[in-house]
């Protein structure tokens, strides 16, 4: 009966005019931050917190967890329409999103992936609702060493996934980025690793510079050439039967990608991004199209964004019960809780019981009121990419230095993203993914800890990397595809093409003599 | 035939290939050499334990996948070839106006950054860069066109103040 009543209260504020006023707005805000590159999910909560300030303590929470779910499905607008993903979450969908565009689906695409965050989102508000308890114990259960080969895995992954068939190019754009992690303080003796005796380098190398050099700075050059003129503009006309009709076709992508994502959410550090990555793998995997993904295939676009947004729900799920975030966007959730009021933790059903209900009912607000608002924003989106692409980079350019600027307030952060934009050009012109390279900054500090702590709990000894079945599907898994693209492994599927090339040519001779035999008789 | 069914590696220049190949190697014994450095600095004990562990394992991994990606290239291309290729490209590269048209854009991006972003005020050196930028990419000897593309860099400047410093309260640089 308490379930009901919280329930009812959290609709009660939510439909208030200045609940409703906040909802939009948080929403609308949300979605226009995770459109424009360089201003994510983390910056716009952590913004809105602030904002928040003297807001009644509910109506901040529907807030921040407005805007919070807008910005994650915003990102995937400028990942389709530019290219760039306007948060790292969105990086998967840029992969299929944009070759989509170029064919003139953009609305359609955009659509789909709006459609998907939604029900991505959905999924997770009810694991979040029922399976907490059981996620968190699995989650829980990934030791230090796990953690490392995790961080690993989803590297080798990425790199797999991004490099349009050149696996070792995308396995050296993450290991570069797995590096470029490593400057600065190292997070246990506080050592400064390739600093030079930079105080700015001392901090480490933010996310946000390097993102938007990588993601923005190559799609604002390229616009110099002229060469993309118009690529874009073609028929973003779209109908929304058809639309509905993918994702009806989807059903099960859908599901599985939104219980995916949420998993990865789930898991401490982990986040959205991986969500993301993992769910686009594992419906590549079982796709029966594989030929068709990276060029543009609308499975790729469902399963990325509902992965993405399913992870929401799931690095929720670990704030509410232990405190601990799942991404970077859920530490900043949890600080605005803490600044709030309210205690999220073990204790979190005993002191204020009704916060659960109000999460849920809110989160489930916000993502109806997402996709309506971003079909909405779409037709404005479209229309921005509809001016000379020209005239529109430049100013692009502008929202990426701001971007590389608001985090930590420092030039500097400008002049890396200049740096990494360069080093982008050249991974553009090489065709290295710069996705791994991204992913390979976010997970390298986790690895870093995790693989030194894990060593230090059994004083080197390596082998506690071979005893739990969890750290042994992450090393077959990781050695596999590494192997895969060695000269052994090339002889042997040289040997292995061989053979059967020679039992189909017997096959033949045989079939071949048969038929002569009859014919003779 | 052995070929059937195997995914195609997208086309790039083989010569720059090999100089990518030899810059991560070379990147990857300077991290090998550093991560020695750092166990040695850091007061600790055991290797596994220490600053540098992360590093060599990424400098170990960057050496092997560097090594592979050389052998690849090599294979497919004899060094005769690449070298030549590179020559070609250095050509190609110093003739191509699309080139020289990055390389100005890059300038001047630079020269936002590194020279005006601080040390004026941000709406003038926003406006200039804009100005510069869009005159620079769509030029056209027209006064009518100048003026436009002059009022949308004012329109665009004023765009960008209104929305991050003064609805989203973003300090500017």
């Amino acid at each position: 009966m308490d379930a009901l009543r919280f329930i009812g209260e959290a609709f009660a504020i939510a439909f208030t005019p200045a609940g409703l006023l906040a909802l939009v707005l948080s929403v609308f805000t949300g979605l226009i931050f995770g459109m424009l590159p360089g201003l994510t999910s983390t910056m716009a909560v952590a913004l809105l917190t602030g904002l928040t300030y003297n807001f009644s303590g509910p109506l901040a929470i529907l807030s921040l967890l407005a805007i919070y779910i807008g910005a994650i499905s915003g990102g995937n607008q400028s990942a389709i329409l530019l290219n760039i993903p306007g948060t790292p979450a969105s990086a998967a969908t840029a992969m299929e999103g944009y070759p989509l565009a170029l064919k003139g689906k953009a609305g359609l695409t955009i659509f789909v992936a709006t459609g998907s965050s939604f029900f991505g989102t959905m999924i997770s508000i009810v694991c979040v609702a029922l399976f907490t308890p059981i996620l968190t114990k699995f989650a829980l259960k990934f030791m230090s060493h796990e953690m490392f080969l995790l961080a690993l895995f989803g590297i080798v992954i990425c790199g797999n996934l991004t490099s349009n068939g050149d696996p070792l190019k995308g396995w050296i754009s993450g290991f570069i980025g797995l590096l470029m992690s490593q400057v600065g303080m190292d997070t246990i003796y506080s050592y400064r690793r390739f600093t030079y005796g930079s105080i700015n380098l001392a901090g480490g190398i933010s996310l946000l510079p390097v993102m938007i050099g990588l993601f923005g700075f190559p799609e604002v050059v390229k616009a110099f050439s002229g060469a993309k003129k118009a690529a874009m503009q073609q028929n973003s006309k779209y109908s929304i039967k058809e639309g509905l009709g993918i994702l009806r076709r989807n059903w099960l992508n859908i599901l599985r990608s939104g219980i995916f994502g949420m998993l990865m959410g789930a898991i401490p550090g982990v986040g959205e991004d991986t969500g993301g990555w993992l769910s686009y793998w594992s419906e590549k995997k079982v796709s029966k199209t594989p030929e068709l993904w990276t060029h543009g295939c609308i499975d790729g676009v469902v399963s990325a964004e509902t992965g993405n947004n399913a992870a929401i729900g799931g690095a929720i799920i670990p704030v509410l019960s232990l405190a601990i975030p799942g991404s970077t966007s859920a530490a900043v959730l949890l600080a605005a809780f803490w600044m709030h009021g309210y205690r999220p933790g073990p204790l979190l059903m005993q002191d204020t019981p009704q916060f659960l209900y109000y999460v849920i009912v809110f989160m489930v607000l916000a993502s109806c009121l997402m996709w309506f608002l971003g079909m909405m924003i779409s037709k404005f989106s479209v229309k921005v990419l509809s001016v000379d692409i020209r005239i529109l980079m430049p100013i692009v350019f502008i929202c990426c230095v701001i971007g590389a600027f608001v985090v930590s307030n420092r030039i500097f952060d400008i002049k890396l993203m200049f740096v990494f934009g360069i080093l982008g050009i050249i991974m553009s012109f090489l065709k290295m993914p710069g996705a791994p390279f991204l992913l390979g900054i976010i997970l390298g500090n986790m690895a870093d800890e995790n693989l030194r702590r894990a060593l230090l709990l059994t004083h080197g000894d390596i082998s506690i990397f071979f005893t739990r079945p969890i750290s042994i599907f992450f090393i077959v898994v990781i050695t596999y595809l590494i192997f895969t693209q060695t000269p052994v492994y090339a002889r042997i599927q040289d040997k292995r093409d061989a053979k059967k090339a020679a039992a189909r040519a017997a096959k033949a001779e045989a079939k071949a003599k048969a038929r002569e035999t009859e014919k003779k008789d | 035939m052995s070929n059937e069914g195997k995914p195609t590696r997208p086309q790039t220049r083989y010569g720059i290939d090999l100089i990518a190949g030899v810059v991560t190697l070379a990147v990857s014994i300077y991290v090998m050499i550093k991560s020695i450095t750092f166990w040695k600095e850091d007061f600790v004990d055991v290797f596994y334990y220490s600053a540098g562990l992360m590093p060599m394992m990424i400098g170990v991994c960057l050496f092997i996948f560097s090594a592979l990606y050389i052998r690849r290239t090599l294979k497919e291309h004899p060094l005769k070839e690449c070298l030549l290729d590179i020559k070609n490209f250095s050509i190609e590269f110093v003739k191509s106006k699309n080139v020289h048209k990055a390389l100005v854009g890059l300038v001047i991006f630079w020269i936002y950054i590194y020279l005006l972003l601080g040390k004026i005020p941000f709406w003038i050196a926003t406006f200039v860069t804009l100005s510069a930028l869009l005159l620079f990419i769509n030029w056209e000897k027209s006064f009518k066109k100048i003026a436009k593309l002059l009022l949308i860099s004012a329109a665009a400047t004023f765009a960008i103040i209104l929305i991050f410093q003064i609805i989203f309260k973003v300090p500017m640089p």
